[in-house]
Formats: structure tokens, sequence, C-alpha cells
């Protein structure tokens, strides 16, 4: 089995900070994978390190089959798409303007960037909005130009850090199609994301991490989509929600007297 | 209103404040020093009020001292606050304090708190109080207990008026070509002034009865009121300055709600069609693929900045009306040169507003896409580098081209020489160093900021060192004389390739310590430390 991503023994520390320590992690090509873990758990810094935003502080990471560097991806990071945390988008500028610099700069030439903007910008229901700055879109409106970003050049990875939050249930829907269509055409996508429905309705396999990124699960769930169920620890789960508790740690379960 | 919700809010202010400094090792001590100082400042301000004190026995017109010191510190205030946007920008919006169970009255209170317990306001009140005191101890002009109060509102009316005119300012910008309006009127009544002053001094202007009526409508105003008040003659003179005061207060506040209220400029233009090609595509696609989408990307946010509307046209034609008026009533032939000569070497740089200072502070969560993007940092950098670089060197030649328009006096093609290498010096010098406090220094900012100033220490050093130039270099060439720099021209082709080279070896530098950094200026640009 080729991997679309390989990482070995990542960590990354912000001075004393842990964000991550010791991941190891195979995704393969063409898999739809989610990436869970509790708030702070590491996962935006994984996708970080993943994708050249931030240097690993040790471990390795290879995408498509070749080391990822920081120093030298330039040509792994045209392969790839991303959907970063906070979004990334530039404010002053139009969702076309935007899109066509995302395009270019990922080396389309002029005519096909503006016909895949604007076959974008109609699907994703954001045409019309010639004039209007990226900072004057709604939460969804902007949520939907950041994944139109991440996949003009059709990339052969992605990358999306919590793509479906703030997006209406008819934009989910087609995102969630979008992305079917990708994994269907033997791209990975790699996704983050709370709503645990979604994951076990989309993806092909998990990885659940706690603290500091530690890996306490991994494996494949395509059983839950048809109502199945899934054995871990000799112990049944019939669904995802029921399994990310039981696995990401310890919590609080009294109950707050004045509430 | 509540008093205790209104002080929790001053307090989370302060304690903000301190949360920023105390996340970055060193600046504790720096932080303390900082409010350690104040009070040396305000015991120098104390002391300035007692020398008016001390000019006023001298002079023996106790409250046209009183009314000069007064009206001068009431205007120097507004400048500050409204045209540097220093002390006069709340530190909580009215949107972030809807969080809070507060009323209307509470908000608009914490608001105006926040930005009245400032530095600068406190600095004002004790120069005011200074007055106060200084009158009373030496003259023993009026009570105390009537000096004091009128200080205080003295001080409260200039915060008010400062606080509408920033928000005035602020909604004229928001407006189509509002900026550059501001900016030519600006510019406009600087150029005026020294005939309005001229005129105001003319024996003719007060032979015609205009004294008396200018004298009455400015013992009407605020720091006339509070010298009215501090020197008045008797109880009732004093009564009488203070409901002025009182009055003028009311009117103000009144006013800023006013101004506070107006809705906010629709800049949208929903439903218009994506122009393709547009002149920033074209202008960007000069410097070749790699760099033209970041090239023009820039390019669209320094031409969509308010502050580059703002500062542009006032860096060509600011110069050049200061260049006539440093030199006029000098009896050097060439003043006029000279002054240009210096003033010349800042447009490139301050033309461009804060932005070249702080270069990736106005990208917001759009910084960590430059690392996202298949290209090296260093072509980031460099892009970076090449749009203000762009727009200030256009400027140099309009500048000169308007300059030699209307000048005069003499000039040849050696002294235009010496203009161009003085204004490319310059350019490159600053914004090498702009380069530098953006990696080093940066501070996250609002894209619509015009006003207020939110820049780092070193941003600000930067921006106080060019207007220090602006200032102080057209005294020192002029001291040196025409005969002595065109003597020695040859200095400025040398000065124009060490700043080159500074320049050109920054882009080379910056571009590693923009890699290096970069984690660093995304934490400080997204999470603001």
């Amino acid at each position: 089995m080729t991997h679309a991503i390989e990482i070995s023994h990542l960590a990354k520390h912000y001075g004393s900070v842990v964000a991550v320590e010791d991941l190891s992690l195979q995704v393969p090509a063409g898999c739809f994978f989610g990436f869970l873990g509790p708030n702070g758990a590491g996962k935006s810094t994984t996708i970080g390190c993943l994708t050249g935003l931030l240097d690993p502080t040790k471990g390795e990471v290879h995408l498509l089959g070749e080391a990822f560097k920081i120093d030298d991806c330039i040509s792994l990071k045209r392969r790839i798409g991303v959907m970063p945390e906070n979004l990334g988008l530039f404010e002053a500028l139009y969702a076309h303007e935007f899109l066509a610099f995302q395009a270019r700069m990922f080396g389309l030439d002029e005519p096909t960037t503006q016909r895949r903007v604007s076959e974008l910008l109609e699907a994703l229901e954001l045409a019309g909005q010639g004039k209007k700055p990226l900072s004057e879109f709604s939460a969804g409106m902007r949520k939907r130009v950041a994944f139109a970003a991440a996949v003009i050049h059709s990339p052969e990875v992605l990358f999306l850090d919590e793509p479906f939050e703030s997006i209406d249930p008819a934009g989910v829907a087609m995102l969630k199609q979008w992305l079917r269509h990708l994994v269907s055409e033997e791209k990975t996508v790699f996704i983050t994301t709370h709503v645990l429905e979604t994951v076990e309705r989309l993806c092909d396999r998990v990885a659940i991490i706690k603290n500091r990124g530690a890996l306490v699960w991994e494996g494949d769930i395509t059983a839950l989509a048809s109502d199945g169920a899934i054995r871990v620890d000799g112990q049944e789960f019939r669904t995802l929600e029921e399994l990310f508790l039981k696995l990401s740690g310890e919590r609080y379960t009294g109950t707050l007297n004045w509430l | 209103m509540r008093l205790q919700p209104l002080l929790r809010i001053v307090a989370l202010r302060y304690r903000l404040l301190w949360a920023r400094v105390r996340s970055r090792q060193g600046k504790i001590i720096l932080f303390l020093c900082g409010y350690f100082l104040v009070l040396p400042v305000v015991i120098v301000l104390l002391a300035g009020g007692i020398g008016s004190g001390l000019a006023a026995i001298r002079t023996g017109r106790a409250e046209l001292v009183a009314e000069i010191v007064l009206g001068s510190v009431y205007l120097e205030a507004i400048l500050i606050a409204a045209l540097l946007g220093i002390g006069s920008t709340p530190a909580f919006s009215d949107a972030a304090l809807r969080r809070f169970p507060l009323s209307w009255l509470e908000r608009l209170g914490a608001r105006q708190g926040t930005a009245f317990l400032e530095p600068l306001w406190l600095f004002i009140l004790a120069l005011n109080l200074g007055v106060a005191v200084g009158f009373n101890v030496f003259l023993g002009t009026s009570s105390l207990w009537l000096a004091i109060p009128a200080a205080i509102l003295l001080v409260m009316t200039n915060f008010m008026l400062a606080r509408a005119l920033s928000v005035l300012v602020e909604w004229i910008t928001t407006r189509r070509g509002g900026a550059l309006a501001l900016m030519m009127a600006f510019v406009l009544f600087v150029g005026l002034m020294p005939f309005a002053l001229a005129l105001f001094g003319s024996a003719a202007w007060w032979q015609h009865g205009v004294r008396p009526v200018l004298l009455s409508i400015l013992q009407l105003t605020p720091p006339f009121a509070a010298a009215g008040a501090m020197v008045g003659s008797s109880v009732l003179a004093s009564f009488y300055g203070l409901f002025l005061l009182l009055g003028w207060l009311v009117l103000f506040a009144a006013l800023l709600v006013l101004l506070e209220g107006l809705p906010p400029a629709a800049r949208t233009v929903a439903g218009a069609e994506a122009v393709w090609n547009s002149p920033y595509d074209r202008i960007a696609r000069a410097f070749g693929s790699e760099l033209a989408p970041l090239v023009g990307k820039i390019l669209r946010y320094y031409v969509r900045s308010p502050q580059l509307w703002m500062n542009y046209p006032g860096a060509a034609i600011f110069p050049i009306l200061l260049s006539f008026q440093f030199s006029r009533h000098q009896s050097d032939p060439l003043a006029g040169f000279l002054v240009m000569l210096a003033m010349i070497s800042v447009v490139g740089h301050m033309s461009m507003g804060a932005m070249t200072m702080n270069a990736f502070g106005f990208d917001g969560s759009g910084f960590r896409r430059y690392f996202l993007l298949p290209v090296s940092p260093s072509i980031v950098f460099r892009a970076v580098a090449i749009v203000p670089l762009l727009l200030g060197a256009a400027l140099i030649p309009i500048t000169l081209g308007l300059w030699a328009a209307f000048w005069r006096g003499h000039v040849d093609a050696l002294m235009l020489a010496m203009l161009f290498c003085s204004g490319f010096a310059g350019m490159f010098l600053f914004q090498a160093l702009g380069l530098w406090t953006s990696l080093l220094t940066p501070r996250a900012m609002g894209f619509k900021i015009k006003l207020g100033n939110k820049l780092s220490f070193a941003q600000n050093a930067l921006l106080f060192a060019g207007i220090g130039f602006l200032l102080g270099l057209p005294i020192g060439l002029l001291i040196l004389g025409s005969k002595t720099v065109l003597l020695y021209w040859w200095v400025l082709p040398l000065m124009m390739a060490a700043a080159a080279c500074f320049y050109f070896g920054t882009l080379r530098a910056g571009a590693r310590v923009f890699t290096e950094r970069r984690e660093r200026v995304l934490s400080i640009i997204e999470r603001g430390y």
C-alpha cells in the first residue's frame, strides 16, 4: 500500500511548551482520513508541520513518497492543498482576486485561473460579490472561500482544519459531495473536525490523539457508516462518539449544582 | 451610571497592558521604568506651570500669560491626539463592551475613560494643574478650589474635542475620496497658515476693529475660560469661567456621541462583476511570473489602504510648501533648494504610512498563507519590499517636478541630480529600516485603521526619526549654506550608494530572518504576543 502521508516521531516544541511529542502515523493514498482529538491535543500543530507552516522540532514527514523538508518543499507544496485554522485569508482582497492570487501562485495559467475561479465562485454561491472585500464576508462565506483556495489547483492531498464549522447545511452537503468525489479520484483528504457524525459518514480511517499528539488509536471505521460496529481492545463501539469518549481520556463527571 | 463596573473596565485595560508586557522577556523592567518615568515628567510639567506663574509676575499680565500657555497646550494636545492618534483611541470598542452587563451610558463612560487615562492626558492635566497652582502660589489669584476644577474641566474638554475630531477624521476617511480630501485640506491649512498669521499680525487688520470681536470670541473658548477661572479678578469671574467650561464639556460630549453614532460608509459594491486583468495585475506582470501574483496582492493592499491615500499626496506637497516657507527670510539665495534637498529624503518613506514599517501586521491571518505557498520565503520577502519601493520611487520625481515648476530660483542639472540622490538615499535607508522593524517588532494592525498609534517602540522610533529628519536636516543644511553643500555634491551619490547597499543587504539578510522568525511573527500577528 502506498502512503500519501507518513509521519515518524514528529515533535513540535514552542520553547519549553511541548505541543506534539513523538507522533507517528501513516495515511494511505486515496483515503479519507479523520484526525481527531480533544481541544489542544495538537491537531492544528500537526497540520502546520505537515504543510510547511511550522518547522518540526524533531521527526520526519513524507508526503506522496517524498521527504517534506521545510527548506526544500516547493515542488511538494504545489501538490497539496491546505485550508488552515483561521483560514489565512487576505482580508482586503475581493474573493475573485484572492482565488486568482492563489491559483497563480500554484502555477495555473491565466485562462485556467479565470475559468476555475468563476466556476468555484458560482458553485460555492459566491458569485456577484465582485467588489466586496473578504473582511466583509460572513464566517460561512469566508470558509467557502478558504475551501475554494485549497482546491483550486486540484491538489493530490488536501488538508482541511475544521472545514465544516460555520457553513450552512446546504454548504456542508455540497462540500461533502466534493470531498467524496476527490477521494473517488484517488486523492487523499486529511481532515480535523469535532463533528464526529460527519467523520463517521465520510472517513475511511481515523486517528485519535490525546495530549501532546499522543496517538491512542488509528484504524478503519468504514463499518460504522454501514451501521456496523468496530472492536477496539475487545470492546465493541457502534458510534465514533462512543469510541472517542472512551479513548480521549478522563473527564469531569460531576455536576455544577449552581448551574 | 454605576462607577464600580466602570472602574473594573479601566483596571482591565491596565491588566491587559501589563499582560502584554509581561509575556516578553526584559519588557517588565521597561514597563516599570516607563511608569516610574511618568513621575519626573509630571514634576517637570508642574514646574512648567510654575514657570508660567513667574513669567506672569514679570510681565504683569497674568491672565494673558495663562491664556497663551493654556491655549498652546490645548492646541498641541489636539494635534497630537487627532493627528498622531496618541491618546485618542479607546482601549475597547463598543462591540467588545457589549459582552458585559453594562448600560449604554456605562459603555460610553468606560470607553472614554480608558482613552482618557492614557499618559498624554495625564501630562496635559499635570501641566494645566501646574498653571493653576503656579498662579495661585505666586500671584495669589483666584482660589485653588476653583482653579483646580478649572484645570480638570479644561483637560476633559480638550480630550472630548480631540476624540470628536478623531472620530470625525475617521468617518471622513471612510468615504470615497475622503482621505485625499482631508489631506489636501490639511496641506492647504498648513500652506495658508503663515499668510493668515502675517495678516493677523498686520496693523491694518487691527485698525478695522477686528481685534475686539476676535478677543471676545476667544474669551469664550475653553482655554480662555479656564484662564479666566484660574486668574479671574473675582469669584464671580472664576465661576463664569467654570460655567463656560462645563458648557463646552457638555457640548463636546454631545458632539462625540453624535459623531460616534454616524453610520459607517458602505464600501461594498455587491453584485459587481469580477474584474480580470486590472491595472494592479498589469503592473505586477512586469516582475515576472513568480513575483507577479504577490506583487499584485501587495499593491492592492497599499492602494486600498486609507493610510496611503492620506499620506501619499501630502508627502509630495508638504515638503514643497515647507521648502518655500523655510526659505523665506533666508539670506542664502538657494535656501529653498537646501530645504528641498533635506525634505525629499523622507518623501519615499513617509508617503507609505505605517505599512512599510509593519509590512506583515496588516495581513492578519493571511500572513500564514505566505508559508503555505509553493515559493521560497525570500520571494515573498522580496515582493513585500518591492511594492513600497515602487510607490515611493514614483513619488520622488513627481515631487521634484512640482517643486521645480514653482521654484523661482536658480536650478541646474547638478542640483537636480543631488535632489534625486537625496530622495533615493533616504528612501533606501528608511525602507530598509522599515523592513527590519516589520520583521523584528511586528504588530497586529487592522487593515482599515487610519488613526491611532499602535506601532511598536521600534516602529515609532523610525517614524519619529523620519519626522526628525524632516525638521532637523533643513536647519543643518541651511547652517552649512549652499556654497558648502554644492562644493561637496559628491557626498550625495555616495550616500545613495551606501543606502542602496544597506537596502539590498537587508533584502538578503532579511529573507533569512523572515524564514527563521515566521512562527514568532505569526504568533504576534494572530494572537498579539
